[in-house]
C-alpha cells in the first residue's frame, strides 16, 4: 500500500468526523467536549472506552456493577437479582485464558462482563494502549511505560478486547466498554449498550480478541452466554399540540423501565438537512448517559438515550437547545394511560 | 443562510447558490485547499473547482451535510492539484508532511494485492475512527483529513507543539497496528 491511497482513502470517512473537526477550538475551547457528541452519534458505533484506576489487590475479577459504580453506566442495585453469573472459559495456546462473567439484559439495554487472564507470562493492557504508554493505563503509579514495565517483570505485553457479537442482528448502535486492572496480569472488560426493543434475546457471544506485543496475530475466542431478560414497564409519551422543532417533529416516545435501568426511545421524524444550530436535546428534571440518532435502515431515524435518571411524571417537556445554550423551542407530551 | 435554502438555490439552477456557498463556506474551502497546496491562486482555482463541481452535482445529489459535502471536493480536487504539481515529487504544503507521518503506519511496496486491500480502508478507516475518543478523533482528522499545519493545531487547541506531536503520533501507532490487525498492511 502507498501512502497516498492512505491519504486519500480519509476522504471517505464520516460526514459526522469532518463537521466535528470543522472546528477544533470547539472541542479544546471553553465548551465541554461532551457536549458536542450527543448529537452527532448519527449510526455510528462508538466504543466509549474508559480505564477505571485501582491499587492492586484483588485477585479476583471484580462485578459490573462494581465495575460501572459512580460512573453514567452504573448498574443499579435493584438489578443484581438479574444479574446472570456466566461459566464459559478458554485458555488459549499462548497461555493467556478468558472467563465470560456476567450479563444483565432487559428489553432496552445490555451489560456483559468478561475476565482476562494473562497468567505469569504476560501484562495485560487494553487494545487501545501501546508500549510507549504510561503504566497508569494499568493502574500503576506513573511514571514508566508499558513496554518497560512489562521487561522489567520479564513478561511480556498482552493487548486484549471484547465486545458483544451480532451487533447489527441485536441493534445494537453504540457501547461503552470499561477496562478495570485487577492485578497486571488480570483484566476485566464491562460492555454496556442499548439494543432493539424488537429483539429479544435468550442468548449471545462474547468474542474476545488478544495480541501478543511483536506478534503479528490476533486471537480471537468466543464465549457463549445466557441471558434472561429483566422484565419492565414500558411508559408511553405521546405529543400535544405543535410537535416540530428545528424541523424535527416528535410525536412520541417510549420510556423502557426495568431494574436494569430505563431507557428511552423516541419517535421522531429527522429533515433531510437537521438545522446546525441544534445541540443537544434534554428534559428538564431527566439525566442520560449516552444519546444519539440510529440510522433504522428503512430512510428513517430512531433516537435513543440510555442510563436515563429521573422522574417520569404525568407530563414531560422535550427541549432543543442550540449551541449558546438558549432553548430553540420545545414541545409538551403526556403520559398515556 | 441555512443549508436547505442554499441547496434548494441549486436545484433551481439559481446563480445565487454559487454566491451564497462561498459566503457561508468558501473560508472553509479555501483553508483545505491552503493547507494542501500553500499556493494562493491554485488554492482559489480549486475552491472555484469545487463550486462548479458542487453545480454540476446538485441536482440529482442532495446533500445531507453541505459543509461536510463541499469540503470533500475541495479535499479531493486539491490533492489532485498537488500531485499534479510535484509530478511524483514530494512537494510543498502540509500533504507532503503528513505523508511522511503516514509512511510510520504502513509496510513499504505497492504490489497488486495490496494496492486491492486499499479499497478495504474506506470501511476499516471509519471503524477505527468510530474507536478513538472524540478529542483524539478531532486532532487526527484535523491532521490528516483537513491536513492543517502543527503550527495552527498548536494555536486552535492550547496544546503545546509537542503534546500535539505526541499525541498523533500515538494515534498513528494505533491505526498501524489497528490496520495490521484487519490484515490491511
Amino acid at each position: 500500500m502507498k501512502t497516498m491511497d492512505l491519504l486519500d482513502s480519509f476522504e471517505n470517512i464520516r460526514n459526522e468526523y469532518i463537521m466535528e473537526a470543522q472546528d477544533m477550538k470547539k472541542h479544546y475551547g471553553r465548551k465541554s467536549p461532551a457536549s458536542r457528541v450527543k448529537f452527532m452519534l448519527l449510526a455510528a458505533i462508538i466504543a466509549v472506552s474508559l480505564l477505571l484506576v485501582t491499587a492492586f489487590a484483588a485477585m479476583n475479577y471484580l462485578g459490573m456493577q462494581e465495575i460501572t459504580q459512580d460512573t453514567p453506566y452504573e448498574v443499579p442495585s435493584e438489578a443484581a437479582p438479574y444479574i446472570e453469573t456466566q461459566s464459559a472459559q478458554a485458555t488459549t495456546t499462548e497461555d493467556w485464558s478468558c472467563t465470560m462473567l456476567e450479563s444483565l439484559f432487559d428489553s432496552a439495554s445490555f451489560t456483559i462482563s468478561v475476565g482476562i487472564s494473562g497468567g505469569d507470562k504476560y501484562v495485560v493492557v487494553p487494545q487501545y494502549c501501546s508500549a510507549g504508554d504510561d503504566v497508569s493505563e494499568i493502574g500503576l503509579p506513573r511514571g514508566q511505560t508499558l513496554g518497560d514495565y512489562a521487561a522489567q517483570q520479564g513478561k511480556t505485553l498482552l493487548y486484549v478486547g471484547a465486545g458483544i457479537q451480532d451487533r447489527d442482528k441485536l441493534g445494537i448502535p453504540t457501547t461503552a466498554q470499561f477496562y478495570k486492572s485487577q492485578s497486571d496480569s488480570e483484566m476485566t472488560i464491562v460492555e454496556t449498550g442499548q439494543k432493539s426493543t424488537n429483539v429479544s434475546v435468550t442468548e449471545g457471544t462474547c468474542s474476545v480478541s488478544a495480541w501478543v506485543d511483536g506478534q503479528k496475530d490476533v486471537t480471537r475466542v468466543e464465549l457463549p452466554f445466557t441471558v434472561k431478560e429483566a422484565a419492565g414497564d414500558v411508559l408511553v409519551y405521546k405529543a400535544e399540540g405543535a410537535n416540530e422543532v428545528a424541523g424535527i417533529r416528535t410525536n412520541s416516545f417510549r420510556v423502557y423501565q426495568s431494574p436494569a435501568g430505563n431507557s428511552i426511545v423516541f419517535d421522531q421524524e429527522l429533515p433531510e438537512i437537521v438545522t446546525e444550530d441544534l445541540k443537544r436535546m434534554d428534559i428538564d428534571g431527566i439525566t442520560y448517559a449516552e444519546g444519539g440518532w440510529l440510522d433504522d435502515g428503512n430512510g428513517g431515524y430512531e433516537c435513543r438515550w440510555s442510563k436515563v435518571q429521573g422522574n417520569f411524571g404525568d407530563t414531560l417537556t422535550l427541549r432543543f437547545i442550540n449551541w449558546d445554550n438558549e432553548v430553540m423551542g420545545s414541545v409538551v407530551f403526556h403520559r398515556q394511560k | 443562510m441555512e443549508d436547505t435554502q442554499i441547496v434548494d438555490l441549486f436545484f433551481s439552477r439559481d446563480q445565487q447558490a454559487i454566491q451564497q456557498t462561498d459566503k457561508k463556506y468558501g473560508r472553509l474551502c479555501y483553508q483545505i485547499a491552503w493547507n494542501i497546496l500553500s499556493s494562493r491562486e491554485d488554492a482559489e482555482e480549486s475552491v472555484s473547482d469545487t463550486y462548479l463541481s458542487a453545480w454540476n452535482s446538485i441536482p440529482p445529489t442532495r446533500p445531507v451535510f453541505l459543509a461536510a459535502f463541499l469540503a470533500k471536493i475541495t479535499r479531493h480536487i486539491s490533492l489532485d492539484r498537488w500531485r499534479k504539481n510535484s509530478a511524483g515529487k514530494r512537494g510543498g504544503g502540509e500533504a507532503a508532511i503528513a505523508l511522511e507521518e503516514l509512511e510510520e503506519c504502513i509496510s513499504g511496496g505497492s504490489d497488486p494485492e495490496a494496492q486491492l486491500r486499499a479499497k478495504e480502508l474506506r470501511g476499516a478507516l471509519n471503524r477505527f475512527l468510530d474507536g478513538l475518543p472524540q478529542r483524539e478523533r478531532v486532532l487526527f482528522v484535523s491532521r490528516y483529513w483537513y491536513l492543517r499545519s502543527i503550527k495552527q493545531m498548536v494555536e486552535e487547541t492550547g496544546m503545546s507543539e509537542s503534546s500535539v506531536k505526541t499525541q498523533l503520533f500515538r494515534t498513528r501507532e494505533k491505526l498501524r497496528r489497528f490496520l495490521d490487525k484487519e490484515g490491511l498492511l
